[in-house]
């Protein structure tokens, strides 16, 4: 619909020079990171773990460690551009494909959960919205109000007291069953089945976050004058709230989900964690428990570049929706 | 000639008028008693404690309801209400020093960024940009796991990882303020940079600041409890987090080593939410008579 | 005057507000024939645009409310029709444009599919709805329709999004259009071009017009008939050229003089003395008394909207006015 205009290239241009010098920095960071902990940076970049002689000494001169700082940042933005993330002596596997093995995992989980909360969250503060100020609005924004205010994990755990182990309805620990031999649909059900409760959990303090924008944004739309324009011209009440007042909330929505992603991604490490589901989260406790760094490090790498990249799009999308921002 | 002052309605009565419009805010205030309540509890926790919550027992994984653990005792059979007692004055802690070292962070630098102005405003607005871009919670858990943990560390770490937020408010208000008649005659009449940034523009700018404190401190005691579940967190105290770490092995035979801090910890965010809300409309007259 | 479509009796509209309720319009009547221009004038804040909201019973804050009256329209009780029928009146037998044509589109929508909607509420066949977007926007002066239909509201100038806006109204060909100051918020020479345009489109469609101004200018050359409206009342109504020749009420007469000594240059700038009453507060009586020269005791009673000379009055001494 929004003709892709000289000035949109022009601001894609402008917002991926402004990213980066922010996605240097993050990496800056990491580095950082490793050098300045106590103790032998080397150690940090192999882990706490019996490394044969030999390893450490490759390490040593691929990072530079006797070289002086700038040297060893040259090295280090060296070793990471040929995807040099490190070797996981806990996992016995280059961190790289331990990443890229657990990277799925964490893509399905924080993917389906937003994807509910969008969807509830919309709804929810739509009609919010819509009775503003009835008994239907007080019942959303209490709800939403604790949905924001419950730790992630502590939800978790409750989920899986109620659902699997009172009820015994749903599965809790893992993506599938140790025994499961199913393949193609049944497998696409089960993995489905074991998704259900984490996603919950996960997606709850975003359904509370959206509903509440879309509250806001709705009901001011609502008061605007073009909705009074687009009433004048009989427009159905329905399309004022699903297309006048909602495309007023997509903005703040896109934001706010690709504004958050490192909380999304924290949310997603404490969730993966309770539901044992085997993702970058998960691995990250683990590492963290076993004292696996180079994992560690090279996680908060990646969530970092994320993040930024993210921050990126998110920009992008909101030049899409409101052709206004391409100007600014 | 130099303008009048514009007169604007003094600090005081403003905040008595907020104070009026909070208190009949009954959710507002019902957070405000149960902050209350945990704040006693956690200064008196020798007292109402009951037992020493780090020091097990015969007891182990006792039900609520138990004779003498009426919140019940964990897998190494300390008492749940002792824990929550004592944990609340690291939750707490962690939050209050927090949000206070954050948002005194953040005034500094939105004050100077919007004071001055053009480049240093550039300067230091590109770095709140770079802070706010750091994953606050992974990042943290990173520095504690290579750094070491305790309770000092953690704030400060959250903390140098939280500031952008008031910064940016800050920012805003001295933008907006910075050109005000009071101030132009202020400086007119010889005041300094440092008055007229602390007595001219401060009384004036920093009530939106006042909900912000509740904010980062809801938010610094839930980054402190993912970093107990992680068991991360001081390794000396107990605090709500580990609690719902050791939770995790139990949560089959024990579901109350989950729910009791748990809950505790909903119970103080909820209350801080409620209260940063109250606050908001409270400090906001144009959003309370919209309403 | 032709057959009336459009029939206010005694039109009450109120407002809640926190310093208690405001009657925005009082007590107003007034009718609209078919294929007429009519102008409602009166100095802003007399509730000229609360009128036009309780005719559409669309209102900008739900504090408002109608309280009394009577609104027939093509010979039914609106005020007795049902919400779903009320929807399909609007855009398609009554339409309305307003006075900042930038704040009533929506900013994040193609014009094109803001004309389109009226005809998307009423199952026009769709494959046609382009071609007839285009027809409309082309007979509302815009060239190259097919382009600026694809374009947003701020990539249009003030005066084209009027003539967007004026696209939409009559896009399901409506028997009445209430025109709310509608060029109020354009350049001089773009108020001229959106004039003329509307009074073209009442010469071909037959169209009926409520205009509503505070500009006597544009009434003097436009308008069949004029309502005067003072403080949420009416002053006054005549034909035009009866008004401009031998106003009869003292407010009337003020307005008059003021916009002629601004345009003939012919005395001092003259205004009314004092100013427009508080609504929450208004003036006992005759609400213009405190700024009247005639005012006398009597005036402290409402006057009834009485025939004096060739109009009707609301004044106790419309015969001195002359
Ligand atoms: N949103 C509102 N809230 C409260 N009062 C209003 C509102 N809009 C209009 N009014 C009242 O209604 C009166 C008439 O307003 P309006 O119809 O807009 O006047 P006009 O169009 O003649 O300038 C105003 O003087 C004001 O007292
Ligand atoms: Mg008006």
């Amino acid at each position: 619909m929004s003709s892709a205009s000289p000035a949109l290239f022009r601001y894609i241009g402008v917002r991926i020079l402004q990213a980066l010098p922010l996605l240097l920095g993050v990496v800056v960071v990491n580095f950082l990171l490793i050098q300045l902990a106590p103790g032998d940076p080397t150690t940090v970049l192999i882990g706490d773990y019996p490394a044969p002689e030999e390893y450490v000494r490759q390490v040593r001169a691929e990072f530079g460690l006797d070289q002086p700082l700038p040297t060893r940042l040259v090295n280090y933005l060296g070793q990471l551009a040929q995807g040099n993330l490190g070797y996981s002596f806990a996992n016995r596997m280059p961190v790289r494909e331990l990443i890229l093995q657990r990277l799925g995992a964490t893509i399905l989980l924080t993917g389906v959960a937003m994807a509910l909360a969008t969807v509830i969250g919309v709804l929810a503060g739509v009609w919010a919205a819509r009775y503003r100020g009835k008994a239907t609005d007080g019942v959303v924004q209490t709800t939403a109000l604790l949905g924001y205010s419950i730790p992630e994990f502590f939800l978790g755990q409750i989920l899986i007291l109620i659902f699997a182990v009172w009820l015994g309805w749903l599965p809790s620990q893992g993506m599938r069953s140790a025994r499961s031999t199913a393949t193609g649909p049944a497998a696409t059900l089960e993995v489905g089945l074991f998704l259900i409760l984490p996603a919950i959990a996960l997606s709850m303090r975003y359904v509370a976050l959206i509903s509440r924008l879309t509250r806001a944004s709705v009901a001011e739309a609502l008061t605007s004058d073009y909705v009074l324009g687009a009433r004048a011209r009989g427009v159905s009440e329905r399309r004022v709230l699903f297309v006048h007042a909602l495309r007023n909330a997509a903005a703040p929505i896109v934001t706010v989900i690709g504004y958050n992603l490192s909380f999304i991604l924290a949310g997603s490490a404490l969730v993966e964690t309770v539901f044992a589901w085997p993702g970058i989260g998960r691995l990250l406790f683990d590492s963290i428990t076993r004292r696996d760094y180079p994992v560690m490090t090279a996680i908060l790498l990646m969530v970092s570049i994320g993040v930024v990249l993210a921050n990126l799009i998110t920009d992008l999308i909101q030049a899409v929706i409101d052709p206004r921002v391409r100007y600014s | 000639m130099a303008a009048l002052p514009e007169t604007l309605p003094g600090q005081a009565s403003r905040l008595s008028d907020a104070w009026y419009a909070f208190r009949r805010n009954r959710r507002a205030v019902a957070g405000l008693v149960i902050l209350l309540t945990w704040t006693v509890l956690a200064i008196g926790a020798p007292l109402f404690a009951g037992s020493n919550p780090y020091r097990g027992g015969p007891d182990a994984l006792l039900p609520p309801g138990s004779p003498d653990h009426w919140l019940g005792t964990d897998n190494l059979g300390r008492d749940i209400w002792a824990e929550l007692v004592y944990g609340a004055r690291v939750s707490l802690t962690i939050g209050a020093a927090t949000a206070l070292v954050s948002v005194a962070l953040g005034i500094a630098v939105g004050s100077l960024a919007g004071y001055f102005g053009g480049r240093v405003d550039g300067v230091l607005m590109r770095f709140a940009e770079f802070f706010q871009v750091l994953p606050r919670f992974v990042l943290a858990l990173v520095i504690v796991a290579l750094f070491g943990g305790g309770l000092w560390k953690l704030i400060i770490v959250i903390a140098v990882l939280s500031w952008p937020q008031t910064a940016r408010v800050v920012r805003a208000q001295f933008l907006s303020l910075r050109e005000a008649g009071f101030v132009e005659a202020a400086r007119l009449g010889g005041m300094d940079t440092l008055g007229l940034i602390t007595r001219e523009i401060w009384p004036n700018a920093l009530t939106p600041v006042i909900v912000l404190v509740s904010l980062e401190m809801a938010s610094a005691i839930l980054i402190e409890a993912g970093l107990g579940f992680f068991g991360l967190g001081d390794p000396n105290l107990v605090s709500w987090g580990s609690m719902l770490n050791a939770a995790q092995g139990y949560l089959r035979q024990a579901w109350w080593m989950a729910v009791m801090p748990g809950l505790a910890i909903l119970s103080v965010v909820l209350s801080l939410n409620v209260v940063g809300d109250g606050l908001n409309d409270a400090l906001n007259p144009r959003l309370r008579e919209a309403a | 005057m032709s057959e009336a479509i459009l029939d206010v009796q005694g039109l009450v509209t109120e407002i809640r507000t926190r310093r208690g309720v405001v009657r925005a319009v009082d007590d107003v009547s007034l009718t609209v024939g078919r294929g007429e221009i009519v102008a409602l004038v009166g100095e802003s804040g007399s509730g000229k645009s609360m009128t036009a909201y309780s005719l559409m019973q669309l209102f900008p804050t739900p504090a408002a409310r109608i309280a009394a009256g009577q609104i027939r329209f093509e010979g039914r009780d609106l005020l007795t029709t049902p919400p779903d029928e009320l929807r399909r009146i609007r855009g398609d037998r009554m339409a309305m444009i307003f006075q900042d044509p930038s704040s009533f589109l929506n900013p994040l929508m193609t014009v094109g599919r803001q004309v389109a909607e009226p005809l998307l509420a009423r199952d026009y066949p769709r494959n046609q709805i382009d071609a007839r977007v285009h027809d409309l926007l082309t007979r509302m002066g815009l060239p190259d329709a097919a382009s600026l239909a694809r374009r947003y509201p701020f990539e249009l100038s003030g005066g084209q999004r009027q003539r967007a806006l004026i696209a939409a109204a009559l896009a399901c060909k409506p028997t009445l259009l209430i025109a709310d100051e509608p060029t109020t918020a354009l350049d001089v020479t773009v108020q001229a071009q959106i004039m003329d345009l509307l009074r073209s489109l009442r010469d071909e469609l037959g169209l009926s017009l409520l205009l509503i101004t505070h500009d006597l200018g544009i009434v003097a050359q436009h308008a069949d008939r004029v309502y005067v409206m003072y403080a949420a009342r009416l002053a006054e109504t005549a034909t035009t050229r009866d008004l401009f020749h031998d106003p009869r009420h003292p407010y009337t007469r003020g307005l008059l003089r003021s916009t002629l000594s601004i345009e003939g240059a012919s005395d001092e700038l003259y205004s009314i003395p004092g100013v427009v009453p508080n609504l929450a507060a208004p003036p006992q009586g005759c609400r213009f008394h405190p700024r009247c020269p005639l005012a006398t005791e009597t005036c402290h009673q409402q006057p009834p909207l009485a025939a004096a000379g060739a109009s009707l009055v609301a004044c106790w001494y419309s015969d001195r006015v002359a």
